[in-house]
């Protein structure tokens, strides 16, 4: 995969290459380039020249995931055009690292050439890279034996290496391996490197070794499971090319962010993101699924299967864990296994739980895998008794969050986790403990699905009874406690003593989504989000133009989210308002074209007039994958499929803009099924801009 | 034989019929290191029973530890995740298993105390 910066990666899981555009990686303390697994860099350094000399590149060849190809020459860009030697570069992550290098001769003379591969590790975690201090309180130790080169960190029993070995003599030496060829006129010269990542547990093997079931997979195992991947998921025909470029790269990306947790091999569920987040996320796995459902189901099932698995048993206020609540982020790295951070798992996450319920409810409306719902009942039910003992930190019937572990938790443990992303209209920031208004609402919505499962699997019609009057009450009681009468709106959050945080933001319309907010009211939520405040002409922002620390450009203050915004369609659907709905669809699926169908975790909140293209916010993460998730719920949310007694309704509210649509084999309980539509919604493409409101 | 180690192992034994076990099936034999010593316990979990012997038999999922490593274990004062990443104790086989033992380890008082109210929620 590259992207626009230059930047190149494969991966398998939670193994990935990131280098530049010649396939070298010089890491520096700050900058996310080289060989990782187990959130650990495994390679900081991964330099080739030939006769000292560094190379350039002609061009990039993305084969797929995690494979790549890189056409080099050696020299200085000026001189390359009458290169005599060349070099493709082609790499591979089955498992582990792979590099083969061909070098051709293109001369009518034999050459003789100095061939070197510059290696060296710094054994960073992912942490101290985002922190950009690497502070390593154990010892390095490199060396060469039979032939391979060791390197290696220790730190107490906490031992990682990395092996690099090659099929060709070299000459092996701490730093580098060195290849001295000689290469007959018009011919070539072919070495394959290797290079492991190990955990080393007892016994020197990997720790990871014992619990893989099958064993590795090999590159064509890999490359048919891409294309299985690909075929059995519903093929979508349209007119739109932008709608069909983001459905064919979405499940490409999907494909590539899948992970397969080490306590379920042969499973997988989506990682968050590359290259930072390639690793479970309560909230983002859940999403993701939700997304995918009518797509990709296989990936809800596992999501469901780990996070239940890993469910909090205790309270423990490092990890901010307490019984029945589910994980925010896993990682594996040195300050994981150290306890300098808190991710073995942290839990501090206030919405991964009712998250979790709503996932089971929506998987088995899909699937009618009642077997499921029967294995996870106990994970249910503690996952909502959390959120009456252990989440109502105020006493009156809200989901609450305040971080415990004060070194290192998270301030805000909503989606719009930065720390400014929660304030009252004039721009102060709250205090704690803190209730945001979607957060309310994935309850109420967990609250009647769960009542749902009740009756239908469990058979307890009595806890169904009183999951009901409780989201009965909840919904009165929210819809009197959040409401600004001024602005018409639901308010971001509440203070405990009932103070509104004033602000007009996103968040409304994943109220719409889970179902809280009164008919009555409904019509002037709809209003708001594509409304000239909310509304960019590309999509919903985060926050309204107005509010204090509104910014265009603001993480979670002012941009657009491209997965918010499918929710936010969503919602618009649940409570009837069709063209809006199809114009938050239509306006995203028009910015997918500006980034090749691969939209990003957000991009500026600049009106539509102004840019006349969605100007990306500059983050690392790509692809993300809600962001990824994004076409597929888009595509749901415009074709209007809801399972409905055991078969699937389709109920399109097309833009007129993309024409025919036909969705193909759609899979779930009803086996499989095609939906058709044709576009008949005129859109309102241009919006008021902003400047008419000042 | 540090004291929680049998003492744990006994009240696993005589749980009786526990209703959130019953979707499991499995062994977990941990092979428990002391000085010079190794010690078997095999936990066999079927239909919602929990059999606990002294034999070394193969098992679906195997933990070794040794005997200081597993008592801090027990008593909640370490996690299984981390000490696992530290190579401090390993596992092999099914890890699905593993993930029970969290739910077994009985919650010591200190770190099961109540939480702080906010606004006065009694706990």
């Amino acid at each position: 995969m590259s992207d626009e910066l230059g930047v190149v990666k494969i991966l398998d899981g939670n193994t990935f290459v990131v280098s530049d555009d010649r396939g070298d990686v010089e890491a520096t303390p700050s900058s996310p380039t080289g060989l990782f697994a187990l959130d650990t860099r495994f390679l900081s350094r991964w330099v080739l020249t030939i006769d000292g000399q560094r190379l350039n590149s002609l061009s990039v060849d993305d084969l797929n995931y995690f494979e790549t190809r890189f056409f080099l020459v050696p020299g200085e860009a000026a001189y390359y055009v009458d290169a005599k030697v060349s070099v493709i570069r082609e790499r591979s992550i089955v498992g582990s690292f792979a590099e083969t290098l061909t070098v051709l001769n293109h001369a009518e003379v034999p050459v003789d050439l100095e061939i070197r591969i510059e290696a060296g590790s710094d054994f960073a975690d992912l942490f101290e890279i985002k922190d950009e201090a690497i502070d390593k309180k154990g010892d390095y130790y490199a060396e060469v034996q039979d032939g391979h080169l060791r390197m290696g960190y220790q730190r107490g029993t906490f031992r990682r290496e990395t092996v690099v070995s090659t099929t060709e003599p070299a000459t092996v030496e701490v730093g580098g391996l060195t290849f001295t060829v000689h290469i007959p006129a018009n011919d070539k010269w072919t070495a394959e490197i290797h290079v492991k990542s190990l955990a080393v547990g007892p016994g020197g093997r990997d720790l990871r070794m014992g619990l893989r079931a099958g064993g590795a997979r090999g590159r064509d195992q890999m490359q048919r499971e891409l294309e299985e991947w690909i075929e059995s998921a519903p093929s979508l025909n349209c007119e739109s090319e932008p709608l069909q470029t983001a459905y064919r790269r979405s499940l490409v990306d999907l494909a590539a962010l899948r992970y397969s947790p080490i306590a379920l091999p042969g499973q997988y569920l989506p990682a968050a993101g590359l290259p930072w987040f390639m690793t479970m996320f309560g909230r983002d796995s859940v999403f993701t699924s939700l997304q995918t459902l009518p797509f990709v189901p296989s990936l809800s099932a596992t999501t469901l299967r780990i996070l239940a698995a890993l469910q909090g048993t205790r309270i423990d206020d490092f990890r901010d864990e307490d019984p029945g609540r589910i994980l925010h982020e896993f990682r594996y790295g040195e300050t994981a296994a150290f306890e300098d951070q808190p991710h073995s798992p942290y839990f501090g996450t206030v919405d991964a739980t009712p998250l979790f319920v709503i996932l089971l409810d929506e998987y088995e409306r899909w699937s009618g895998d009642t077997a499921l719902v029967h294995e996870l009942e106990k994970e249910t039910r503690a996952a909502l008794n959390w959120m009456y003992e252990y989440a109502d930190l105020a006493g009156n019937g809200y989901l609450w969050y305040e971080r415990r572990n004060l070194k290192n938790g998270l301030e805000n443990q909503c989606w719009k986790d930065s720390w400014d992303s929660l304030s009252y209209s004039d721009g102060r920031l709250p205090g704690y403990p803190r209730a945001t208004c979607e957060s309310q609402g994935y309850m109420y919505d967990a609250k009647v699905r769960a009542a749902r499962l009740a009756r239908l699997v469990w058979n307890d019609p009595a806890f169904a009874d009183r999951l009901e009057a409780e989201a009965a009450a909840l919904k009165e009681r929210f819809n009197r406690d959040f409401w600004v009468e001024e602005g018409e709106y639901y308010a971001l959050g509440i203070d405990p003593d009932g103070g509104q945080y004033d602000v007009l933001t996103s968040n409304i319309g994943h109220l719409l989504w889970s179902g809280i907010v009164d008919a009555a009211r409904a019509p002037k939520i709809a209003e708001h989000l594509v409304g000239p405040r909310l509304y960019s002409g590309w999509g919903v922002r985060t926050m309204a133009v107005g509010e204090a620390r509104y910014n265009p450009i603001g993480y979670h203050v002012g941009t657009i989210w491209p997965f918010d915004n499918s929710f936010i369609a969503w919602g618009l659907r649940r409570y009837g308002f069709v063209e809006e709905s199809a114009m938050v669809a239509d306006g995203m699926i028009d910015a997918a074209e500006f980034f090749q169908g691969r939209l990003p975790e957000a991009f500026g909140g600049y009106d539509r007039e102004l840019t006349k293209y969605p100007v990306q916010y500059p983050t690392a993460c790509s692809p993300q994958a809600w962001s990824t998730g994004t076409p597929m719920l888009l595509l749901r949310t415009m074709l209007g499929l809801e399972p409905h007694e055991g078969h699937l309704a389709v109920e399109p509210a097309l833009p007129e803009d993309m024409g025919r649509i036909e969705l193909l084999d759609i899979p779930g309980r009803w086996g499989r099924v095609d939906a058709f539509a044709r576009g008949r919604i005129e859109v309102r493409k241009k919006v008021f801009s902003t400047a008419e409101l000042t | 034989m540090a004291g929680r180690e049998a003492e744990f192992f006994d009240q696993i034994g005589r749980l009786g019929h526990t209703p959130w076990l019953a979707k499991i099936d499995g062994s977990i034999r941990f092979d428990v290191t002391e000085h010079q010593d190794i010690r078997h316990w095999l936990l066999t979990i079927r239909a919602g029973f929990v059999a606990v012997t002294r034999e070394y038999r193969p098992a679906d999922t195997v933990v070794e530890s040794d005997s200081d490593t597993l008592d801090r274990l027990l008593a909640g004062r370490l996690r299984l995740l981390p000490a696992w990443l530290r190579n401090e104790i390993a596992v092999e086989g099914r890890p699905m298993l593993v993930l029970v033992l969290e739910r077994l380890v009985p919650r010591s008082p200190q770190l099961d105390r109540p939480l702080r109210g906010v606004a006065g929620r009694a706990q």
